[in-house]
């Protein structure tokens, strides 16, 4: 009965998680009651009930989809959009308060199933699938309501908001309960089972024959309906609408899902815990409040908290770090006590086989095009599609002819793109992402314009500077990634919350200072005919194009992102590659920062909040496979300028900015659907 | 004891293809009703590949199946279940964080009128189950990833039997067993052979087969090559017809007795934390030293930790005497050290399928030809083409996508990376797996010259006549130690089949 005596440890193992949530949330909320003025009181819980309960809705939905090994980023967007469909359409009657109710688990509801389809059934990467919708429905949602404004009825706020039973139970926390009730009858059914199931190990689970694309796409949708809910909360607690309301959610969500103890990439874990972990994640950040530390410093906390979480639940003998620290630790002893591999004399020279007897002498290789014919065909729609865009803007606007000002400006807007894509594209090559773009650029751009302040002569070295720290920011990226185990979407957005804090906190909250002279002449002054930074863009693709091709670090990144195991068994250092791809893509964001600073004369808040979904398009666009492997620079080049044309002719027009994003995420969508990888 | 009326199972010209690699070309067998039908091949002739169109994860490009008389098409487990095929699955399809219960109930729970789950209704069902199989030490509620592999491989088949099957495929049900796990299984299909089900057994041990089978199917390059009553054939015909030569004539000679070259590498009490012991070992300059062991031994880990792959635990490795400490295997393959190990998953360890032939074989090396920062092409180029002379591939390899070649190319493909690596040791772990017969012969070949040229190679094998076939020197591998040593004429199947499966000390003529 030995079995028997062993299984109940691992019973509890199996809640360890959830059980680590609940104690850590406990010591957090004991904590906030001692310090805070309201102390232990109903107001103070009821309060905290409420302010919790729209990030542990929405952490309820990534739950689900993270137990299936996915990821979801349109959360944050799903909830924007019930806000302004709730505040500007919805009546102070019982009927449209129920009838709005409703659409707003539709509308999750039906994102998530539109997610659930393209992972699902058409097998494209949920990280990008969802990074597209975030923006298609961050698109509609500016579309329905571009300011902050509108009003949600009191009676539909009291209702969520208010008492359950006055000063005995918040209304909030009966929401989370009939929520946690929902969770728990989904659990236990075979579709709960098979989430498990299907996120542990989705080959056994098709081969125990479970319908593993339905148990996948039920995921995304019910998830969504989360979202819906959390979207309804959120209006009722603000009793107005912000379309940007949902956009820091993310950074959030996430952690308070890995605080709660589900696991990356699928199989363990559960909504109980990260109920809790929202609610932790906010009591932290408030403490910070009581405390009277800067608000600045919340985003800095948030990713600070999702790096530590993931890391407390990843610690042991297996971890990455224990397994780096050994093999630098054999390095070590192997310099120091003499016996390290190192070339001795050739007492012993290598067996030289003789070439085979039926062996085909060398003949003429067949020509370039015939070689390459793959690459080019995945690079070309790009620049078909460019084309095509400058003819629809010539016959609608006749501008794309009219003297070589319309092309020029093209060309300079095209290089941030150009630039950024290189560094997404290395990411991507590898098989991760680097979502830490919009606030590296920033981040570099406004530290950097600081500094200079319009001085020739600091800029000489502080450019430089910048280049630098933005490369080794890149690098802590890669070696959070490399050591931690992070997944790359986790880490790169926790340091994009960092490094948003970091700027916000280093400007006081507006950017000071502004770009020198030269880089605005760099930027848009001439130079034998065309604005330098053309000149510049012309050197940057041949060395973009020979780093990738014709260089061992560029080698390493193909094969990582092929297999790194099969990499690793090839003596390529893996581990060294994925930080020199990170600390790439943030040297690239940094020169982006500067230069869009010398653009437009000076660096603002959000300047690179623009170019996240933009740098992954392009490089999607260029014929790049999103999960690694394939793709050609001089294609990400085409994406580049595809891109930039469609903007510059969306600007022609009186459509509003938010279309620009629609129609961005469509494009991912259509690329990924027509240069995805097809056959087993 | 066969029953009246058609077959229940008849295939017929089943084919199946991934990209240029064809797994399964042309194979038409039947099994009766009741029959214990063996499936024979060596790795790679089709016989997974036959087990998964069985069992509904792949479709057959060609041919057609029929089960009882009636034609099907299985376009999913849950359809193949639905004609009442079950499988019991060599890579095992339990899932880990599930419990015993669960993941045995899975896809089909019991469940009450609102869809909700009668977790109690099952876990009685299972545990009942398991006690009738003989499994009652299970406790149902134990997590799948807390048991040892055997039990696993237990699970996996009680969870078959759980579903009343009407076909049961059995696909290498005893690769991780051992003695009395066999007679467990046994026992299990004399009583299915009483209530009539019909079984299809896959293996590649004849003993197994002569116990269980009624009648057997023998697999080669993807067709099948004859069916016959297990009694009327003997174990040589059947080796004859799995391998389509004798096997005398399938390995190059063995060069004559030469003076013992020196010690190239030597492990000294070799141990890892996955299950490599206390092993010792010492490859000589000239030789082919082949591993032999049961799956699961500790060979991986001993060729992962020649290879600077897997940190060793403890013990010494000697490269020409000299010790030496791995950190990874770019330290194996430096200039001096030269150690190589060609893995057995071409797919997933030894080749990046959708890059190039060039741009695989010179990977581990490409340094070399960098000059001034920029790798020198032409230089590179050329020096792949020499490699892909040496395996005979055609060149078309040096700008074709690696997944354009057959699996026993590919194989020669990362020989060649190796060569152009200037190996001097080669650690070849189950590297003729899924290579068609003629390219098998090749690397046969490939490995003579090698070791003849100066050269020395580890070689492990999960097709026994191999290592006896091509070892100079045969160490035996239990439990992570080495408990045999072998030369000579004492190299043979039966004396490395008593040492690997842990009976006896059976040390054959010291060194």
């Amino acid at each position: 009965m030995s079995a028997l005596a062993v299984a109940a440890p691992l019973r509890l193992s199996r809640h360890r998680g959830v059980v680590v949530a609940i104690a850590v949330f406990l010591v957090a909320f004991v904590v906030t009651g001692l310090i805070s003025a309201g102390g232990f009181s109903y107001f103070a819980i009821s309060s905290l009930a409420s302010g919790g309960a729209t990030l542990a809705l929405a952490a309820m939905g990534q739950t689900v989809i993270i137990l299936t090994g996915g990821f979801d980023l349109s959360a944050g967007a799903v909830i924007s959009l019930v806000n302004v469909i709730l505040a500007s359409g919805m009546q102070a009657t019982p009927t449209s308060e129920v009838s709005f109710f409703a659409v707003a688990m539709a509308i999750g509801g039906v994102v998530g199933a539109l997610n659930g389809f393209f992972v699902a059934f058409m097998r494209v990467q949920s990280i990008v699938v969802t990074l597209a919708m975030m923006f298609i429905v961050q698109g509609v949602t500016l579309l329905v309501m571009n300011t902050p404004g509108g009003t949600i009825p009191p009676s539909f706020v009291n209702f969520f908001t208010g008492n359950a039973i006055p000063n005995v139970l918040p209304a909030p926390v009966v929401v989370l309960l009939a929520a946690l009730l929902l969770w728990r009858l989904v659990k236990n059914s075979r579709f709960g089972v098979g989430l498990y199931a299907v996120g542990s190990d989705e080959e056994a689970a098709r081969a125990s024959g479970l319908a593993t694309r339905w148990a996948k796409f039920g995921a995304y949708a019910f998830g969504g309906i989360f979202y819906g809910a959390a979207g309804v909360f959120i209006s009722a607690q603000t009793a107005s609408a912000d379309p940007l309301v949902g956009q820091p959610l993310l950074l959030q969500i996430f952690a308070a899902v890995v605080i709660g103890g589900t696991v990356f990439g699928g199989g363990r874990g559960g909504c109980l815990g990260s109920v809790f972990g929202a609610y932790t994640l906010m009591i932290v950040v408030n403490i910070l409040l009581v405390l009277n530390v800067s608000a600045y410093y919340s985003s800095v906390v948030e990713g600070v908290i999702l790096i530590f979480a993931v890391l407390a639940g990843t610690v042991g003998h297996g971890s990455p770090v224990a397994f780096h620290l050994r093999k630098l630790r054999t390095k070590w002893l192997a310099l120091r006590t003499d016996r390290s591999p190192r070339p001795r004399a050739a007492e012993w020279a290598p067996p030289q086989l003789p070439p085979r007897a039926g062996a085909a002498a060398s003949s003429a290789l067949p020509g370039w095009l015939v070689r390459n014919r793959e690459a080019v065909m995945f690079a070309l729609p790009g620049y078909l599609g460019f084309v095509l865009v400058l003819i629809v803007a010539q016959l609608v606007f006749g501008t794309v002819l009219r003297g070589f000002g319309y092309i020029d400006s093209l060309f300079v807007l095209a290089s941030f793109l150009a630039i950024l894509a290189l560094g997404q594209g290395a990411a991507i090559l590898t098989g991760g992402l680097d979502l830490s773009i919009p606030w590296m650029i920033g981040f570099i751009g406004i530290f950097t314009s600081a500094v200079i302040a319009g001085a020739n002569g600091t800029a000489l070295w502080m450019i430089p500077v910048g280049l630098v720290m933005g490369a080794a920011l890149g690098a802590l990226n890669g070696l959070g990634i490399v050591l931690l185990g992070l997944p790359p979407i986790v880490m790169t957005l926790a340091m994009d919350g960092i490094l948003q804090g970091i700027a916000l906190l280093f400007c006081n909250g507006t950017p000071s200072g502004f770009a020198a002279p030269a880089q605005r002449w760099f930027m848009t002054g001439h130079l034998a005919g065309l604005t330098p930074v053309i000149w510049f863009l012309a050197a940057f693709v041949v060395i973009a194009v020979l780093l990738l091709t014709r260089t061992s670090f560029g080698r390493s990144i193909y094969a990582v992102g092929n297999s790194p195991q099969v990499a690793r068994l090839s003596a390529v250092g893996v581990g060294r590659t994925l930080v020199g791809v990170y600390a790439l893509s943030g040297f690239c964001s940094g020169l982006v920062g500067i230069l869009l600073s010398g653009f437009s004369g000076q660096a603002s808040l959000g300047m690179g909040d623009d170019y996240l979904l933009p740098s992954i398009a392009v490089v999607v666009v260029g014929g790049t496979l999103i999960s690694g492997g394939r793709g050609t620079y001089p294609g990400m080049f085409g994406g580049a300028l595809l891109l930039t044309a469609i903007s510059a002719l969306l600007a022609g027009t009186d459509l509003p900015s938010a279309v620009r994003d629609i129609i961005f995420g469509l494009v991912v969508l259509a690329a990924l659907l027509a240069l995805r990888e097809r056959g087993g | 004891m066969r029953v009246s009326g058609a077959p229940a199972l008849r295939v017929s010209g089943l084919g199946k293809s991934f990209g240029a690699t064809v797994a399964l070309s042309n194979a038409s067998f039947a099994v009766a009703r009741g029959e214990v039908h063996a499936l024979l091949g060596e790795n790679g002739a089709g016989k997974s590949t036959t087990v998964k169109l069985l069992s509904g994860l792949l479709l057959p490009d060609r041919g057609t199946l029929e089960l009882f008389g009636q034609p099907v098409v299985l376009k999913s487990p849950a359809i193949a279940h639905a004609h009442g095929v079950q499988t019991a699955f060599q890579e095992l399809s339990l899932i880990r964080d599930l419990t015993v219960a669960e993941t045995m109930l899975m896809p089909y729970a019991p469940r009450g009128l609102f869809g909700q789950l009668k977790r109690r209704q099952g876990l009685e069902r299972v545990a009942a189950h398991l006690a009738s199989v003989g499994l009652g030490h299970i406790d149902p509620m134990v997590e799948v990833a807390a048991l040892e592999l055997p039990e696993r491989q237990k699970i996996e088949i009680a969870r078959a039997l759980l579903r009343s099957p009407r076909i049961l495929l059995l696909d290498e049900p005893t690769s991780t067993m051992s003695g009395r796990d066999i007679d467990w299984l046994g026992e299990h299909l004399e009583r299915l052979q009483a209530d009539g089900i019909t079984v299809v057994f896959i293996s590649h041990r004849m003993p197994e087969v002569r116990r269980f089978c009624d009648r057997l199917t023998v697999l080669r390059n993807g067709q099948s090559v004859g069916t016959h009553d297990v009694h009327e054939v003997s174990d040589d015909d059947v080796i004859r017809m799995i391998i389509g030569r004798s096997l005398a004539s399938t390995f190059p000679a063995r060069l004559a007795p030469r003076p013992e070259g020196k010690v190239v590498l030597r492990g000294s009490e070799l141990a890892t934390r996955a299950k490599l012991r206390r092993a010792s070992f010492a490859l000589h300059q000239g030789e082919i030293l082949g591993i032999a062991g049961l799956q699961g031994m500790g060979q991986r880990s001993l060729f992962n930790a020649c290879f600077g792959a897997e940190p060793l635990d403890s013990g010494k490795l000697y490269v020409d005497e000299r010790e030496v400490l791995l950190a990874s295997p770019k330290d194996a393959i430096a200039r001096g050290i030269g150690i190589s190990l060609v893995p057995e998953e071409r797919k997933t360890e030894g080749l990046l399928l959708k890059l190039s032939g060039r741009f695989n074989v010179s990977l581990p090396v490409v340094e070399r030809f960098v000059k001034f920062g920029l790798i020198d092409t032409v230089a590179e180029t050329a020096a792949v083409a020499v490699a892909l002379r040496q395996v005979d591939i055609a060149e078309r390899a040096l700008y074709q996508p690696a997944a354009a070649f057959s699996g026993g190319n590919q194989q020669k493909l990362v020989i060649a990376k190796w060569l152009l690596a200037q190996s001097r040791i080669l650690l070849l772990f189950d590297a003729t797996r899924g290579v068609d017969v003629g390219t098998k012969h090749q690397i046969y070949h490939l490995m003579r010259e090698f070791v003849a040229a100066g050269g020395a190679i580890l070689f492990y094998s999960s097709e026994i006549p191999e290592i006896v076939g091509l070892g100079d020197r045969v160490l035996v591998l239990y439990q992570g130690e080495v408990v045999a040593q072998l030369e000579g004429e004492a190299i043979g199947e039966e004396t490395i089949m008593r040492a690997a499966l842990g009976q006896g000390n059976s040390s054959g003529a010291a060194a």
